[in-house]
């Protein structure tokens, strides 16, 4: 068989060197100003001498890589352009300010496909070639599935929009979520329910994770702790070109409110079909119904303005300098305004909370700056609304308290906001606007 | 450098996991001529009943008894070849193009099972945070290296028993009744049954092998298990040549790496998704292309059993 | 009751979808993956022709139609005709290759994301139990008139004549002067044409993005399996019986279980009769 081992050296060759040629600048999305060398980064994923685990990070010089592994094609991609944005808005104010610890950060960009296997190997490459000092960007199957990895190779990673209730506890030491968890999402729906007065609800709820976990939380929630009754509880698969029959069940016993916890896709498609069987009522909707795709469903006659439709998600807290600092600058890259549904302030926060972090710690050793993030996010402190401000109060031997853009980001032990502001929203003039703040009822806890 | 280098090794031992699965397809489809568009299924099925097992993370699903390895790996083994012969008895009644969906059918319902059956599969969410064997003394990124050699040691082994399988009466069975052998037919009535027997060992070696997957995605979900894994095995096979002995693995190792390097060349920006679209388009058209120019694969069946006849005369 | 419209549209566009589907199968003698990116290159030829273009969307149809159909006949004869003499596992995997080539490009040219077509259903049709929109009966009546051409096409006229005498014996086909490269021309015109209605449908129904292909030929792939691969009404049968039997079974099991229900209709169908529910006498062996 020597013709197919020719074969196959030739194109593992050539596999090598387009790989090769993909490190050396052509794979890496660079936002610094500076040349974009690998640094002692590529070596320093074992640390010398006998250590039982081994740590990420890179050398001391050069630029400080912060990573982003993150869905830019795939079912996630049409989240990509904003989440950038948020980023690309971060990584520049930290290089205008100076760096960090003097040096220039340099984001890279890594592609999981939005799938669990892409997500193993992007951040394999985005820790074994690139190096990074810290990591961005997850989404929640890729975070959960990686999630060993990060304790054992000890990186500071924080998650802009991971919902899974997987993490409710998993995290704190070395991953931090900056959003709501899902839990908290089911709850808040179940709150609305009851403050509205609802006692029959039906349920539309896609069978993936992120939808089906907070779906089960309001069921659980509504059913037992409010006493309210389900009358038609419809799980569906993503993906299909019609969901008239599960429509059909779902107002079939005409209920008050139907929840709908799915992604988009399938979401526009049940939409429309409503709208086509006229069969009135009102929604509420999960988190991920919260984007302009759905909003834009009102211009095709979809009558979902007005409140017809609600949803509760992580409000960002407008009043806050941080936000009203880093507003205008994503307005100019995407020419509209932050949306907590597409979580751009989270992509955003996340990437100051790192840069503050190594600068507190004074080094890019993983352990150190994990250590420093819980405390930087909380009281007490200065509180401090930007990079610069952080920076600036650090160099004066003070604690800080980062307020971010997407909230106040105080966490608790778990890595968990401790008080994640939610907002209701419904769609408004063909957007997706608050109307109101919503306190979370702990008493609905389960 | 280095860096690349343990990026490899995660792409090697991927490639690995697959040239182990293209070789079972390779018994079932290549010799006996069943083809399988079901693999993913009894692949999930082993992988499943392994971790259900062995995991002791979790305490919310009704069964987690937490045995030791080996005896998950013969769970998830039986498990798969008992999945094997219950959808086997029925299937094996059509040939072909049949054969093909009804597997196909199978594999789909699996895999909506283990998306419902939550209190046993934790539905969507699935598993995660298990240990992996030798994690004690393998530390760190060593351990992939570990991963990597206890996987392609594992395709040797796999590799060398389907030579003997392949030498062996029992192998010159099956091609014979895949090409209508007139003597094979002779037989009659015992198609039936060497066909469900060997679909059911591939289930059972479906099912050992499961685990090696499991251990390098650290992660047990039904999205793992969709029907690209069974694609992405046939193509493998395809390339690489069908019913011959290397064409697996040749086919694995290149088609994999070819991806894999496709991925990484894949740059960002406004480009990307354009550049990730790229990936497919180079898939079809390697596929294509070794249809139209190469259609029996890279390796050759005939060449495969001609050197070991050549052998046998001498 | 309901259900039963909505099983009547799902099964009238899978009919569509299928039809061509198995004439490939029929006259060409291969199956072909790469059905289902024609599909998806209807729907959004058929949403760029209606949303740009602005056309009417009776011709934008019309047009995806045509753009598809001749889409078709260059594809068979610049990939599959070489490959036709190697045997149905190399075009079935050169289709393969063929729908993730056809994949990556629909990708790139219109991108990944989802949809809808701007298009109204008309006014709502209360009709004693249950209620359907205009929008909904046309559809069903044009597939119901594309079948019905079809079938006229295929007994009234030499062309026909000539593509059923090749589907059930190819070599007696040519030995007897049929042209058989202009009935596979036109064969795969047909064929691609109907993936091409059949993408604009499923693009009206629900919404329009890349991954439509994958989903849509297993249903196809199910839907000729059952009906029998031979022949072309046994085939509308199935595709009706299966979009029925889908959208029926809701009333008694959980919907996540849609799609298995279709496949198992198809497993005790074959089970019942192994060569499909309306096997014809066609020669190709499976």
């Amino acid at each position: 068989m020597k013709l197919g081992m020719r074969k196959l050296i030739i194109l593992a060759v050539v596999a090598l060197v387009i790989a090769a040629c993909g490190d050396t600048g052509g794979g890496a999305d660079t936002t610094a100003a500076g040349d974009t060398t690998t640094s002692a980064g590529g070596d320093a994923t074992t640390t010398a001498g006998g250590g039982a685990t081994t740590t990420a990070g890179g050398g001391e010089e050069g630029p400080i890589k912060f990573g982003m592994l993150i869905g830019v094609t795939g079912d996630y991609a049409p989240y990509y352009d904003v989440s950038k944005a948020g980023a690309d808005v971060a990584i520049a104010e930290i290089n205008d300010a100076g760096g960090v610890l003097g040096r220039q950060v340099e984001l890279v960009v890594v592609d999981n496909k939005s799938t669990v296997e892409g997500a193993v190997q992007g951040f394999s490459q985005v820790v074994d070639v690139e190096g990074v000092h810290a990591l961005g960007g997850p989404e929640s199957d890729g975070a959960i599935a990686n999630l060993q990895a990060i304790k054992d190779l000890q990186l500071p990673t924080i998650c802009p929009a991971c919902g899974t209730s997987e993490l409710d506890e998993a995290g704190g030491d070395y991953i931090w979520r900056i959003t709501g968890s899902d839990s908290d999402g089911g709850l808040i729906a179940a709150q609305f329910a009851r403050d509205a007065g609802y006692t029959q609800v039906a349920m539309l709820v896609q069978n993936t994770e992120g939808a089906s976990a907070p779906a089960d939380v309001f069921k659980q929630v509504f059913t037992e702790i409010i006493g309210g009754e389900v009358v038609a509880d419809v799980r569906f698969d993503p993906g299909q070109s019609s969901y008239q029959a599960q429509v059909d069940q779902a107002f079939a016993d005409e209920p008050e409110v139907v929840y709908v916890g799915s992604g988009f896709e399938a979401g526009g498609v049940i939409l429309t079909e409503w709208q086509r069987r006229g069969y009135g009522g009102g929604f509420l909707f999960s988190p991920d119904m919260v984007v302009p795709e759905i909003a834009a469903l009102t211009e095709q006659g979809v009558e979902i303005g007005d409140g017809v439709a609600r949803a509760a998600i992580a409000a960002y807290d407008t009043e806050s300098p941080a936000y009203e600092s880093y507003a205008p600058r994503y307005e100019e890259i995407i020419g509209e305004q932050p949306t907590p549904g597409l979580y751009d302030a989270n992509q955003y926060d996340q990437y100051i909370i790192l840069a503050l972090a190594i600068t507190a710690a004074g080094t890019t050793d993983g352990p150190a700056v994990a250590a420093v993030i819980t405390e930087l996010l909380n009281a007490p402190g200065t509180a401090v609304y930007s990079y610069a401000d952080g920076v600036a109060a650090l160099e004066a031997g003070e604690d800080i308290d980062y307020h971010g853009a997407s909230s106040s980001l105080d966490v608790n032990e778990f890595g968990n906001l401790a008080s994640p502001n939610f907002g209701e929203q419904n769609i408004v003039d063909g957007q997706w606007t608050q109307v109101a703040t919503v306190e979370l009822d702990p008493s609905l806890r389960p | 450098m280095s860096g690349m280098i343990l990026f490899l090794v995660g792409v090697v031992t991927l490639a690995g996991i697959y040239a182990i699965l293209a070789m079972i397809l390779n018994l079932e489809a290549g010799w006996a001529g069943m083809w399988d568009l079901g693999l993913a299924g009894l692949v999930a099925v082993g992988g499943y009943v392994f971790i259900i097992t062995t995991q002791t993370t979790h305490e919310d699903v009704v069964f987690a008894p937490g045995w030791p390895m080996w005896a998950g790996v013969i769970a998830g083994s039986l498990a798969s070849g008992i999945a094997a012969l219950i959808i086997g008895i029925p299937s094996l009644r059509v040939r072909g193009e049949y054969f093909l969906i009804t597997t196909l059918a199978f594999a789909e319902v699996i895999r909506q099972l283990s998306i419902n059956l939550g209190t046993i599969t934790r539905g969507t969410v699935g598993f995660n945070q298990f240990s992996r064997p030798f994690e004690g003394v393998v530390s760190g990124s060593a351990y992939r290296w570990f991963l990597l050699a206890m996987v392609w040691v594992i395709v040797l082994l796999v590799y060398l028993l389907m030579r003997r399988l392949g030498h062996s009466p029992y192998g010159r069975l099956l091609r014979g009744f895949r090409d209508n052998d007139p003597v094979a037919r002779s037989l009659g009535k015992h198609t039936n049954r060497q066909r469900i027997q060997t679909f059911v060992l591939a289930g059972l070696m479906y099912g050992a092998v499961a685990p090696l997957y499991v251990w390098f995605i650290r992660t047990v979900t039904p999205s793992l298990f969709t029907a690209e894994v069974t694609f992405v095995t046939w193509t493998a096979l395809v390339i690489g040549g069908i019913a011959s002995f290397r064409g697996p693995v040749i086919g694995a190792a290149i088609l994999l790496i070819v991806t894999e390097a496709a991925a990484l060349a894949q740059g960002l920006g406004e480009m990307a998704v354009v550049l990730a679209s790229v990936r497919f388009i180079v898939l079809g058209l390697v596929l294509i292309l070794v249809m139209r120019f190469r259609p029996e694969g890279l390796a050759k069946e005939r060449d495969a059993f001609a050197r070991a006849s050549r052998r046998v005369e001498a | 009751m309901q259900n039963i419209i909505f099983g009547l549209v799902t099964g009238s566009i899978l009919a569509i979808a299928t039809v061509g589907f198995s004439m490939i199968r029929q006259t060409e003698g291969f199956i072909n993956i790469a059905h289902g990116q024609l599909l998806t290159l209807g729907a959004f030829l058929g949403y760029f022709f209606v949303a740009t273009v602005e056309m009417n969307v009776f011709l934008a149809g019309l047009a995806a139609m045509v753009l598809v159909g001749l889409i078709g006949v260059l594809l068979a004869i610049v990939v599959f005709r070489p490959v036709a003499k190697s045997g149905p596992l190399a075009q079935l995997f050169t289709s393969i290759g063929l729908a993730y080539l056809l994949f990556g490009l629909i990708r790139v040219i219109f991108g990944a994301n989802v949809t809808f077509f701007p298009t109204g259903f008309g006014s709502r049709l209360d009709l004693g139990p249950v209620n359907v929109t205009v929008g909904e009966i046309l559809i069903v009546v044009v597939a119901a008139v594309v079948v019905g051409l079809l079938a006229l096409f295929l007994t009234q006229t030499r062309l026909g004549t000539w593509i059923r005498a090749t589907a059930s014996n190819p070599e007696l086909a040519r030995l007897r002067g049929i042209p058989v490269n202009r009935v596979s021309y036109a064969v795969w015109f047909v064929a691609s044409a109907l993936a091409g209605l059949a993408g604009v449908m499923v693009g009206l129904i629900g919404n329009v993005h890349s991954e439509l292909g994958w989903t849509q030929i297993l249903i196809i792939l199910a839907a000729a399996v059952l009906g029998g691969l031979g022949s072309i009404y046994g085939v509308l049968a199935a595709g009706l019986l299966l979009g029925l039997a889908m959208d029926l079974s809701a009333l008694i099991i959980p919907t996540s279980y849609r799609t298995v229900v279709a496949f198992g209709v198809l497993i005790l169908g074959l089970l019942l009769r192994p060569q499909g529910l309306f096997a014809a006498k066609g020669r190709r062996e499976a």
